[in-house]
């Protein structure tokens, strides 16, 4: 490799940066009767630049050095990062039974009311396909077959909210946040109303969706 | 590219030095390919620390979640088929070089004085290595795994003397259940991973210092 270097190339030894050096090809210098005379291309003559034993094998070495780390290390990354990027499927889950409530059930009769209860989710929890979750929520029947289902978490830090049927609002007991009867925030730090389940009847009961947020003026923003 | 945070580190820490004095070494001529075997044993530990520690985010340690979590591990996330042979393959990998390395080392009588130390801490070492095989192999918790370590923990049981002791200290009580799971789970991914590091250590300083036998 040295002696090659040696042979082809003109001028000064010049230190190299670790690493592979492809030779490459350069214009003769006018009058340069140098190796271009042996063949190839007229006017043209290949120059290299020297580099020793030791830089093309620690250069060599980086390489596969890199190689392995990437080969091993991608799929590691791939799988940490992955569960990242899972969304909840959501499903229906039974809330009560409106006309009868069973045992352990909320008598949501009362209209325009708050009532908290909670709900059993069914969740794919990682490699546990129905991992049942308890969903503390408050249900307010507007009548008519018409629900509002609000998650218990302050939308602020996720703090439990209480009802208070005098001044008919939702007070989260950690930072003063303050939410009316629809979730709108009329105080304290939260930045978005209540967020709030689907909500559908069949057959005399009450099932709850998914869970999404809503803005300002209460229209739906997450699919 | 990074040149100038390269420079900016070495103007406070002067690592330099200290890199070409560790890394600059000469290796003698008589130093020949059989003599890789104790590096690419080292090798195979680097691919078992980084995809075991991977597959710990993943592994639940208790009998009633040990296999589903290894099943969903494998066909639900991805590249965890092969994060998870690449730890077997390894690992099986890693038991053979070590043999190799050591009859290596046997054959050109290597742990000849001064080398005795090392020698010994390389038995260590292998057998490190021998109980990391066993205890892995019970984690996947499938019908392989359990009897494979119930045959083991019976040879255990038939020390003299000892036998009951051991056999009970293995499986954490009478039976091969939950604590049994748990502290070979343990001792795969804290306490082994300690002795070996440790052991290794200790190995790679006195070859070092010693410098690699010349040969008979």
């Amino acid at each position: 490799m040295r002696f090659l270097g040696k042979l082809l190339r003109r001028g000064a030894y010049q230190p190299t940066l670790p690493g592979l050096q492809v030779p490459r090809r350069a214009h003769r210098a006018a009058g340069d009767k140098g190796d271009g005379a042996r063949g190839g291309r007229p006017g043209l003559r290949l120059v290299t630049e020297s580099i020793s034993r030791r830089t093309f094998l620690s250069g060599t070495l980086a390489w596969i050095t890199a190689a392995i780390v990437s080969a091993v290390g991608a799929p590691v990354a791939t799988a940490l990062i992955w569960p990242a990027f899972q969304k909840s499927k959501g499903d229906w889950s039974p809330v009560a039974r409106l006309d009868n409530p069973g045992p352990n059930q909320a008598d949501l009769s009362a209209v325009d009311k708050p009532i908290l209860t909670h709900f059993t989710a069914l969740v794919q929890d990682a490699y546990l396909e129905a991992a049942p979750q308890n969903m503390p929520v408050f249900v307010v029947n507007h009548g008519k077959g018409q629900f509002t289902i609000f998650d218990v978490r302050c939308t602020h830090l996720g703090c439990p909210v209480n009802w208070d049927q005098k001044t008919k609002k939702f007070y989260s007991p950690c930072h003063d946040g303050v939410f009316d009867s629809e979730g709108r925030v009329l105080a304290g730090p939260p930045p978005r109303p209540l967020d709030r389940y689907e909500f559908k009847v069949e057959k005399g009961v009450l099932y709850a969706g998914k869970l999404f947020k809503v803005d300002d003026s209460l229209r739906r923003v997450t699919s | 590219m990074f040149a100038r945070s390269t420079e900016w580190i070495e103007e406070r820490l002067g690592l330099r030095p200290v890199a070409a004095r560790v890394l600059d070494h000469p290796v003698p001529k008589y130093v020949t390919w059989l003599h890789c075997f104790g590096g690419l044993t080292f090798f195979t530990f680097l691919i078992l620390v980084v995809t075991g520690v991977l597959m710990a985010f993943f592994y639940v340690p208790t009998p009633d979640h040990a296999h589903d979590s290894v099943q969903w591990f494998q066909q639900t996330v991805p590249f965890g088929t092969i994060i998870r042979n690449l730890h077997r393959w390894s690992a099986y990998t890693m038991v053979v070089l070590v043999f190799l390395h050591m009859l290596r080392v046997l054959v050109h009588g290597a742990y000849r004085k001064p080398r005795e130390m090392n020698w010994v801490v390389g038995v260590v070492l292998l057998l490190t290595t021998l109980v990391f095989a066993f205890t892995g192999y019970l984690l996947p918790w499938d019908q392989k795994a359990y009897w494979a370590t119930n045959v083991g923990i019976n040879i255990a049981a038939s020390t003299p003397i000892l036998g009951s002791f051991l056999a009970g200290f293995l499986r954490g009580g009478p039976t091969l259940g939950a604590l049994t799971l748990l502290r070979f789970y343990a001792l795969h991914v804290f306490a082994l991973p300690l002795v070996l590091v440790g052991g290794l250590l200790f190995h790679f300083s006195m070859v070092r210092k010693q410098g690699i036998a010349r040969p008979l």
